[in-house]
């Protein structure tokens, strides 16, 4: 792991503590949901540091993430589906696959890529505004409260935890 | 400096099948390997789960692999939305810096 990857790895692992807190208080959907979509794009990005180059400085880069863990090349494979508490590499790929949609939604949960509609910090729309955060009842928390919702954010955990073990996999 | 042999274009056929498999957003990918440098393959992928960006700058990630060994190489992926490569097409958004679409293999589902 290099000096920027554990830059990054420290502040996902500052953020998901926060997420983790909020959620188990009871705090608005929108401060849990923003901690979570933060977490879960700096760990990203750490992982993206491995080669040494700047990240796009965009809030996306979760489902890439994603998209590169599941394309670990042999030996690595049995290693890092099991890292990820799953028996073999392909059914860590089919898994991937089924959730990449609330991955892409978690990503979206932000400002500047949620198309002036429901995010967790501004009322939307921009110009004439009719919704605030902290009262609305995200989609994307509803799909993260579903079975494989709630093993997202397990592989997120898991991802942060035990960034060490795959950083530079 | 990598010693091995690394053959660029089956290596970017086998990292094309893998993300096409592991993400449903991605409707086809090109690889790009005019002026790539050896150990460089560079990919656009078309994404339909992709939030539209009006930001004009296109930034790829670049995903070194096997870095410090005999196998080290670069992968460097580009997510655009229809949008983006509609606009990349007619010439009004630009490629990355020295990248071309000249030559581009397409792999689709």
């Amino acid at each position: 792991m290099n000096q920027y990857q554990q830059l990054w790895w420290q502040q996902a692992a500052c953020d998901h503590a926060a997420f983790q807190e909020m959620r188990g208080q009871g705090f608005a959907q929108c401060h849990t949901l923003q901690f979570l979509q933060m977490a879960s794009e700096k760990i990203a990005k750490a992982y993206f540091w491995r080669s040494g180059s700047p990240p796009p400085r965009s809030h996306a880069g979760f489902v890439q993430f994603l998209r590169f863990l599941g394309q670990i090349r042999q030996p690595e494979r049995d290693r890092i589906a099991a890292l990820f508490t799953f028996g073999r590499f392909a059914d860590f790929q089919n898994w991937i696959y089924s959730v990449q949609p609330i991955a892409y939604a978690l990503e979206r949960a932000t400002p500047d890529l949620a198309n002036n509609g429901p995010n967790p910090e501004y009322p939307w729309p921009h110009a004439e505004p009719q919704f605030t955060p902290s009262t609305h009842e995200f989609e994307v928390w509803a799909q993260l409260k579903s079975g494989s919702g709630r093993h997202l954010m397990r592989v997120i955990e898991i991802a942060v935890e035990e960034f060490s073990k795959y950083a530079d996999t | 400096m990598p010693t091995t042999q690394f053959d660029r274009d089956s290596m970017a056929r086998w990292y094309a099948r893998e993300h096409l498999k592991t993400d449903p957003g991605i409707e086809w990918i090109h690889y790009l390997p005019t002026d790539a440098g050896d150990r460089e393959i560079r990919f656009i992928e078309l994404n339909t789960l992709l939030a539209d960006r009006t930001d004009d700058a296109l930034e790829p990630i670049d995903f070194g692999i096997e870095m410090g060994s005999d196998n080290e190489h670069k992968l460097y992926v580009l997510d655009v939305t229809q949008n983006q490569w509609t606009r990349l097409q007619s010439g009004e958004l630009a490629l990355p810096s020295g990248w071309s679409l000249d030559d581009g293999v397409a792999y689709t589902k």
